[in-house]
């Protein structure tokens, strides 16, 4: 249904008809590859060697019950996590950019899957290096249920900064992306300017937030009576680094809250990107469907045919990370350095 | 191969269908202007080079011209190209859009409005009236042109984003006498699509909706289009702060406010992911159900 007239130049490469049966051959080699290739070369790394700085409280029944009902925990629906971890997953060709993404889950558990590993897929098939943030979780019951996930968060960018040369980074390039809760801690690692809350170890951080960022139906920054305001206290910094929102209309507040942090950005005149699709409500994630056509469509130009013939399937919601990654490359974050 | 026949017969036909889209005028008995209002004859302002733009001003006898998609799908789109209520960007916010809409089975009305405008007080205020009245010509004609009169929807540029936006929110508003013959009674929108719609903001503060643009339970379904670097009174705010008036009434509304493409870009192939703006709306159209025979 849609042309490629407001997209191709005019000397594009011709187009291919693919039957059909072929093409359902080359989607069912990607669907196998998609979900073989995120274990081949990864690399796990402790964000504490010598134990977190701030000991987990043992959780409350309130909260056993709350994680109980979201199901039983697995390897892609995390909890239990006292011991927080990087898993570093390399493009074959880096562009120099990384991505720390950090997992959804109302800090009770972790979207280790859809909004973890699957995304950190996609971020190679851009040539960004993804970095997959296993933060401290349930933190529900804290005052502050935010502020073990940011030390995570924040040593997790410090780690990726003092491996850059050896990882191929920039350490100026270096984005942090996060889901709902993931979200919520995004915001607060870039937009916090109080002190860090745990003792820095000059060969581990790095005093510096995140170079852009990712808020995925994030929340938690408007006054949790009144949704038209911000929290007391919180504000945009004028330093704040550039930003892409997404989010779906029937989320809730969450589109007031990203269309309002947004509306801050540009009064700061800080780059920043939102998209707001009418249908797709809370965590959608990535979806397979998505990076197998990703795939597909990496396959065809690398054999110099046109991507056309993969065409965008439901929802556009699900076609998200295709409006994030033109917006990496708009910002010049997919350049090779 | 014993089809080839046929296939040129058919494109021929089709070329020559393209070559003529029919245009009506909206005001068979004279559009009704200001008493003493006098303008010069309609020009055609060519482009310089190519990055300049085709205008049209001194528009006094304002038309829709119907762009048929090929294999209609009962959807249609009003399009009002932009041009500061002075001239009209025909082409690259007009013509062009109208043959894309076609690739989508969508029907495109270019709506030649009347410019330049008549006060500076109110300067929507003639364009708002041949807006209202080219939605009751679609509707009166719907069944001719194969289309669903309840699947007429409204897209603009700029001021024309503006007009858009009125038309949406102030569809029965009139400030001329109607005719049962050429208006319909309520001249809502079935969608809108205000792209860098501009004075939806106050110039003293780009933060503020003017007090016109306000949203009711009667809104039709939005999706604003805005570039981050655009500014002043077409500042993408205004289209954040219309957005969050949808949600506030939770109506269906979506938003896509690009990180650059200045204002203005219409259909020009910038390279830059506001060049796919279109596309999107396409999806948004599917995703709405609209593209649906």
């Amino acid at each position: 249904m849609r042309s490629d007239a407001a997209t191709n130049p005019p000397h594009s490469p011709p187009r291919i008809t693919v039957k059909l049966a072929s093409l359902t051959l080359v989607f069912a080699a990607l669907y196998s590859s998609v979900t073989l290739c995120a274990a081949a070369e990864s690399l796990t790394l402790k964000l504490w060697p010598d134990g977190p700085p701030t000991a987990m409280a043992p959780k409350s029944e309130a909260t056993k019950k709350q994680i109980a009902s979201y199901g039983p925990i697995t390897a892609t629906h995390v909890s239990d996590v006292t011991d927080p971890t990087i898993t570093i997953f390399r493009p074959e060709k880096p562009n120099g950019t990384s991505v720390v993404v950090a997992p959804g889950g109302g800090y009770m558990f972790l979207s280790y899957a859809s909004e973890g590993s699957q995304v950190c897929e996609w971020l190679n098939t851009l040539g960004v290096t993804a970095v997959l943030l296993k933060y401290r979780t349930p933190t529900r019951d804290e005052k502050e249920p935010f502020t073990m996930p940011v030390q995570d968060a924040q040593r997790a960018i410090g780690i990726v900064r003092h491996h850059a040369a050896e990882w191929s980074l920039d350490p100026k390039r270096v984005g942090l992306l996060g889901f709902s809760a993931g979200g919520n801690l995004t915001g607060h690692a870039a937009w916090d300017r109080g002190e860090r809350t745990y003792p820095q170890k000059p060969e581990l951080d790095d005093a510096r937030g995140p170079d852009f960022i990712v808020f995925v139906y994030g929340g938690g920054f408007l006054d949790q009576s009144d949704k038209t305001k911000f929290r007391a206290g919180f504000s945009v910094p004028a330093d704040a680094p550039p930003a892409f929102f997404v989010v779906a209309h029937d989320d809730k507040t969450n589109p007031i809250e990203a269309t309002m942090l947004y509306l801050e950005y540009k009064k700061l005149n800080i780059p920043a990107e939102l998209h707001i699709m009418t249908k797709g409500g809370h965590g959608f994630g990535i979806k397979v469907d998505f990076l197998v056509r990703a795939h597909a469509r990496e396959l065809a130009r690398s054999q110099g045919f046109s991507t056309t013939v993969i065409k965008p399937e439901g929802n556009p919601i699900n076609d998200w990370p295709a409006r994030c990654g033109e917006w990496l490359g708009a910002m010049g974050y997919l350049k090779a350095q | 191969m014993k089809l080839l026949p046929f296939i040129t017969l058919i494109s021929t036909a089709a070329a020559l269908h393209a070559a003529e889209p029919i245009t009506l005028k909206l005001w068979p008995n004279g559009a009704p202007d200001p008493t003493g209002f006098k303008i010069e004859a309609e020009k055609e302002i060519p482009k310089k080079n190519d990055a300049d733009v085709k205008r049209v001003t001194n528009v006094s006898e304002p038309t829709i011209t119907i762009y048929k998609a090929d294999k209609p799908n009962g959807t249609a789109v009003i399009v009002a190209p932009g041009g500061g209520y002075s001239i009209l960007a025909i082409e690259h916010e007009g013509t062009q859009v109208c043959e894309y809409l076609n690739t989508i089975g969508v029907t495109g009305i270019l709506l030649k409005y009347r410019v330049p405008a008549r006060s500076k007080d109110d300067p929507s205020k003639e364009p708002l009236q041949d807006a209202q009245r080219a939605i009751g010509l679609v509707r009166h004609h719907a069944a001719e042109w194969g289309l669903k009169p309840d699947r007429v929807g409204i897209l603009g540029f700029s001021a024309g984003g503006h007009l858009c936006v009125m038309a949406t929110l102030h569809a029965n508003d009139r400030t001329y006498t109607t005719d049962s013959a050429l208006d319909v009674d309520d001249a809502t929108p079935n969608f809108s699509i205000p792209v860098y719609p501009a004075y939806l903001v106050t110039k003293e503060d780009n933060f503020t909706l003017r007090p016109e643009i306000k949203v009711t339970e009667k809104s039709p379904p939005i999706c604003l289009i805005h570039a981050h670097d655009d500014k002043n009174v077409t500042s993408p705010s205004g289209s954040a702060l219309l957005y969050l008036a949808y949600k506030k009434l939770n109506l269906p509304a979506e938003l896509h406010i690009y990180a650059k493409g200045g204002h203005g870009f219409g259909m020009r192939k910038t390279g830059l992911p506001t060049a796919d703006w279109l596309v999107r709306v396409g999806e948004w159209l599917g995703s709405m159900g609209w593209l649906k025979e």
